[in-house]
């Protein structure tokens, strides 16, 4: 077996896999085409007939250089999110230079942790479909390589520690290290036994390891689909620019035609209504407080949110949502949404205050795949009314952050042709509340949306000092940022204004695919606008990002290839449906699916089983106490199969080390029997490191324990005696003889464990 | 036999990087870190479970050889056996407990109920019994991560015959003053030259060994009988009545012990020499209890003084009054002296020799065999 050339092989094949991983996390095909193509000379240079290498010195000056570039990209944009890609470059790099210096085993060894390293870091940056599929490709390769290495390096270390050690140089042949028959064959059957036990264990790790319940599937799917459920302005993370699609709509009319609308297209997923200044956070409340929770049945048929809902007949649009790669518990709607329906028995809850759609627990483990809504634009108080629930608290008005209001002033100041009702004209007429509310917002997003401000998804240039906070920042010194800014900024001036509002994330799109009648959601279409409170029961959709520069990034991202992701977009959403998704409520799913599982399977078997007593107590007219009888024949038959197991193993003991071969097997019994106290001889030398070869004969093996272990020896050789007696001469040993046997077999084994003694 | 684990330094930084990761995972809630977690994970307990299971059938048996050199290579073979009907074994290391240098050996593979043999060098660095006691197969197959090992208490012992220095051609005659003495005839018939005797003829004998005078004057036929050639004969004595503490050093500054050790190499090398010569020889020690050796010659003659040599114990009491045994056949005589000559120790014509001499008498290539 050349252990040397597999081995190479299999760690070329690992060191391309982690390039590959590292490239799908960073969704840049050049790190592969590069990085591979280095890898792949590297290895046909450095082991080539010529078998040059870099000087040493090259290959740790570039490593040095690598940290350098490291450490200086880290210090651009210090954050945790960038930390993991900072690591997989200098590592990717160091990991290449070692690739082209001469490799001794231990370089060899390097490369390898370096691959494993950059793996993890690639695991870190993003958990999508194709780097999971190259991670998990990764370990199972991992496995035959490192034993391929343990061969390779044992030889090589081998053969080093013979030539040191000896006094004159050449005075030994060359080492061959020395194998069976098969190696090859053993050594795969064994790799695949390794992958198939590691596989199950991670499983099953994995499935136990503890998960924040905090965390839901929104921040899971945060990290595959660009869409959050909170946001953080100073998160330095990148905005998602992938054009994978997220997801399908297909918007029915009320008369159920599909049809195309002109206006851009917004998806709600999150509603956030609380502001912390310190972290410059908005989230959801997370008390939920008025959620109502609907049961599907699994017919898909429509779960209304009130009965006045149910009733409305003009103006209800159906949606009907299609998941390709996004896979969250987030129920996505572009309105009112008034009633739900699942071809899955899924549960749904909405809440009351913001009318925002998710799924509940419902005992299936992975994310819903489709639904429909039914939905309004503007729906009447009335039905707005009964479907976000009566009494509903009311929203907050005030904002944490002071500096807001004096720039929201300004800004009105400056627009006095706004029109802006004022305290006195609410107090005469209530109705101007909303008047203000609307006036407001309309102004401050033509000010956002302005020529002042600019859109851009690159925020290194925006840089905090002190405790300034991100939103006055962007008002009043940087003015560029992106969707999560503009609506962040409307959202504070509308409330330090007093005009109730708040930020909604979710998709949004123009791209129509006419063919399939579909409205097409992509990664990058993840967005951010706000809301602000227009009536009683309404609230209006108010999005302050430049749209033109927003949707001119959002086309430049577009590749060919978007045309054939289709083909991967059902194993990708199961994918993140089943795997990235995985969160605490999936385990306790899980975990109550197999516990009802277990019950089930155990109730089923006990009623069979007492189905098949009752049945043969029946037919065998055994009376009530039938099944006391039945079990006792079971139980006897199971002693007598485990009798039967341990006869035959006798007599096969007989026949191979007894020499009782050809004989029938009531004399392999009997001798197997009468010899015992041999048997228990040769086992207890086994035990002690000194088995008997199968070619030495018993008195043979006793003179050469006597050279080393006297005792044993002397012991072993009146054991001996007796049984040349039993298998030889044909004595059947009396019970007296027998106690002298165990007797010698009793010597045998004290004096084995005494240990020996050096002559 | 006993099983054990070992501690391993890339085990241990491997259970950190685990570590980390975990603390990782717990931070970020990415499951594919999670589940990268949980691979390494399971690497551990994979590890302990492939490296622990299949050397729960492994055997091992030392096969060493009889006798050795100093300076020269000992293999010793360890035959290893798998019990085992499933579980095939990798990349083994045997590793002996004694201190003595040398590697280890080491298996690439054994497969189930399958016995292959692994051999090492020891390089013995002194004369005399060298015991093995025990040794140990070891692995760290498959992850590198756990290493286990199974100890065999298995002793062994193998004679280490001293060094033989390759003297100059010719020097044994030459310090014997041109010739090496022996009988000038042989009583014993053979393809020799001496004349022995004449007798009768017999069915077989050459036609060239006819006497044709006496067989012409008789009337019948006779044969002229020679004798073997009666080779060259040596004694070499080694004189070791002085303990090593009485001992002077000489003027290279060279340990006393090494000075006997050297004399006792000086020794080996006469009596390889003149086997290679095809002398007879006989070995005499004094001071030291030794067996007494006839004259004779040949490999195996040559083998069992290099024995007796080797077996010496320099430590032991010396016998101040012992002296050379009666010559009672013709043969040069050579004494090695550690540190000072005592001409008294043999006769008139014999030749006397000191440990210092060995590079002089040498000259050549060192370490030759006999």
């Amino acid at each position: 077996m050349n252990a040397q050339l597999l081995f190479r092989r299999a760690a070329m094949a690992l060191v391309l896999v982690s390039v590959a991983a590292f490239s799908a996390s960073e969704r840049n095909g050049w790190i592969l085409v590069v990085g591979g193509l280095l890898a792949v000379a590297a290895g046909s240079f450095t082991h080539g007939p010529r078998g040059r290498a870099l000087p040493p010195w090259v290959v740790r000056l570039g490593v040095i250089a690598a940290i350098g570039w490291g450490a200086a990209q880290f210090a651009q944009r210090p954050s945790p999110e960038e930390a993991p890609r900072v690591v997989g470059g200098v590592v990717l790099a160091a990991m290449l230079l070692k690739l082209w210096d001469r490799k001794q085993p231990s370089d060899w060894r390097q490369v390898i942790a370096l691959s494993i390293v950059l793996v993890v870091a690639s695991a870190l940056v993003s958990g999508d479909f194709l780097v999971g599929v190259l991670v998990i490709g990764y370990a199972m390769a991992l496995v035959a390589t490192t034993m391929l290495y343990q061969l390779h390096a044992g030889a090589e270390r081998a053969a080093e520690d013979r030539s040191k050690v000896a006094l004159r140089p050449g005075a030994l042949p060359p080492m061959e290290a020395p194998h069976g028959a098969s190696p090859v064959r053993h050594l795969r059957r064994l790799s695949v036994v390794a992958m198939a036990l590691g596989v199950a264990l991670s499983a099953l790790v994995f499935l136990l390891f503890p998960r924040d319940s905090a965390l839901g599937g929104g921040q899971q799917s945060a990290r595959t689909s660009g869409f959050r459920a909170d946001i953080s302005l100073w998160r330095s993370g990148r905005i998602s620019l992938s054009s994978r699609v997220a997801m399908t709509v297909q918007l029915l009319d009320p008369r159920g035609a599909a049809g195309e609308l002109t206006l851009p297209l917004r998806m709600r997923g999150a509603v956030l209504e609380q502001y912390f200044p310190g972290a410059a956070q908005w989230r959801g409340d997370p008390s939920r407080s008025g959620d109502r929770l609907y049961q599907g049945d699994g017919t898909g048929a429509f779960q209304w949110f009130a009965t006045e809902a149910r009733n409305e007949r003009s103006n209800v649009w159906t949606q009907v949502v299609e998941m390709r790669s996004l896979a969250s518990d987030r129920v996505f709607s572009a309105w009112m949404p008034l009633a739900i329906a699942c071809d899955e028995s899924r549960s749904f809850v909405i809440d009351s205050r913001t009318a925002e759609l998710s799924e509940a627990a419902s005992g299936i483990v992975g994310k819903p795949r489709s639904y429909s809504i039914r939905m309004q634009a503007y729906p009447s108080p009335r039905i707005a009314k009964a479907v976000v629930g009566a009494a509903m608290p009311e929203p907050e008005v005030d904002f944490p952050v002071p500096e807001v209001r004096t720039i929201a002033e300004r800004i009105v100041a400056e627009h006095p042709d706004a029109e802006i009702p004022t305290a006195e004209d609410i107090a005469r007429e209530p109705e101007q509340r909303w008047i203000r509310n609307r006036r407001l917002a309309n102004l401050f997003t033509e000010h956002l949306s302005g020529e002042r401000f600019r859109y851009s998804t690159d925020l290194s240039e925006f840089r905090r000092r002190g405790g300034e906070d991100p939103i006055v920042l962007f008002l009043d010194r940087y003015r560029f940022g992106h969707c999560e800014y503009f609506a962040s900024a409307l959202v504070a001036l509308c409330r330090s204004m007093g005009a109730e509002a708040r930020v909604v994330t979710g998709y949004m799109t123009t791209e129509y695919d006419s063919v399939t009648d579909r409205y097409v959601f992509r990664e990058s279409g993840a967005h951010a606008w706000a809301e602000v409170r227009t009536g009683e029961w309404q609230w209006g959709t108010f999005d302050p990002s430049p749209m033109d520069e927003l949707l001119a990034i959002q086309r430049a991202n577009r590749t060919w290839m978007d045309s054939f992701r289709w083909i991967l977009d059902p194993v990708e959403f199961m994918w993140n449906s089943r795997f990235a998704s995985f969160d605490s409520r999936s385990q306790a799913e899980l975990g109550d699916r197999v516990a009802t599982g277990a019950k089930s399977a155990s109730a089923w078997f006990t009623e069979r089983a007492g189905e098949l007593v009752e049945r043969a107590n029946r037919w065998f007219l055994l009376g009530p106490a039938g099944a006391l009888w039945l079990a006792l024949v079971g139980v006897t038959a199971l002693i007598a199969v485990a009798a039967a197991w341990v006869v035959a193993r006798r007599a096969r003991r007989a026949s191979d080390e007894l020499g009782a071969r050809g004989q029938g097997l009531a004399a392999r019994l009997a001798l197997g029997r009468d010899a015992r106290f041999y048997l228990d001889a040769l086992d207890a030398l086994a035990r002690a490191g000194m088995a008997k070869p199968a070619g030495r004969t018993p008195g043979l093996h006793a003179d050469a324990l006597r050279a080393s272990h006297p005792e044993a020896g002397e012991a072993f050789a009146d054991v001996v005696r007796r049984f040349y007696a039993v298998r030889y001469a044909g004595i059947v040993p009396s019970r007296a003889d027998r106690a002298d046997a165990d007797a010698a077999v009793s010597r045998l084994r004290a004096a084995l464990a005494r240990g020996y003694t050096s002559t | 036999m006993r099983r054990r684990y070992h501690i391993h330094p890339p085990g241990l930084l491997y259970l950190l990087l685990v570590v980390l990761v975990g603390l990782a995972a717990a931070n970020r809630p990415s499951n594919l870190l999670i589940w990268v977690f949980a691979a390494m994970l399971a690497g551990v307990l994979l590890s302990g479970i492939l490296s622990g299971q299949p050397l729960m059938n492994l055997r091992a048996q030392r096969i060493m050889p009889r006798t050795a050199r100093v300076g020269e290579p000992v293999i010793v073979r360890y035959a290893i056996s798998n019990g085992s009907s499933a579980w095939p074994l990798f990349a083994l290391f045997v590793r002996e407990a004694a201190a003595v240098r040398g590697s280890r050996a080491f298996a690439q593979h054994v497969g189930p109920g399958e016995e292959v043999v692994a051999e090492t060098a020891l390089w013995p660095e002194r004369r005399g019994p060298l015991r093995l006691s025990r040794f140990r197969v070891e692995t760290v197959f498959p992850f590198g991560l756990v290493m286990k090992s199974v100890r065999f208490d298995e002793p062994a012992e193998c004679l280490v015959l001293p060094r033989i220095e390759r003297l100059r051609p010719g020097v044994l005659a030459s310090l014997a003053g041109g010739s090496v003495p022996g009988p000038s005839t042989s009583t014993r018939p053979g393809a020799g030259s001496d004349f022995l005797g004449i007798r009768e003829y017999r069915p077989g004998d050459s036609l060239r060994h006819v006497a044709w005078r006496r067989s012409a004057s008789t009337g019948t036929l006779a044969v002229i009988e020679r004798s073997v050639d009666a080779p060259p004969r040596i004694r070499v004595a080694v004189d070791l009545r002085r303990p090593t503490s009485q001992l002077r050093a000489d003027a290279d500054a060279r340990a006393p012990r090494d000075l006997e050790e050297d004399a006792i190499v000086l020794a080996a090398s006469l009596l390889a020499a003149a086997q290679r010569d095809g002398y007879e020889t006989r070995l005499c020690v004094l001071g030291l209890p030794s067996p007494s050796m006839p004259m004779r010659r040949g490999h195996w003659h040559l083998q069992k003084e290099l024995a007796v040599l080797a077996s010496l114990d320099l430590d032991a009491a010396r016998d101040a009054g012992a002296s050379l045994p009666e010559d009672r056949e013709r043969a040069a005589t050579f004494v090695v002296h550690v540190d000072r000559a005592d001409l008294r120790v043999a006769g008139p014509d014999a030749v006397h020799l000191g440990a210092g001499q060995l590079p002089a008498l040498a000259g050549g290539a060192a370490g030759g065999a006999a």
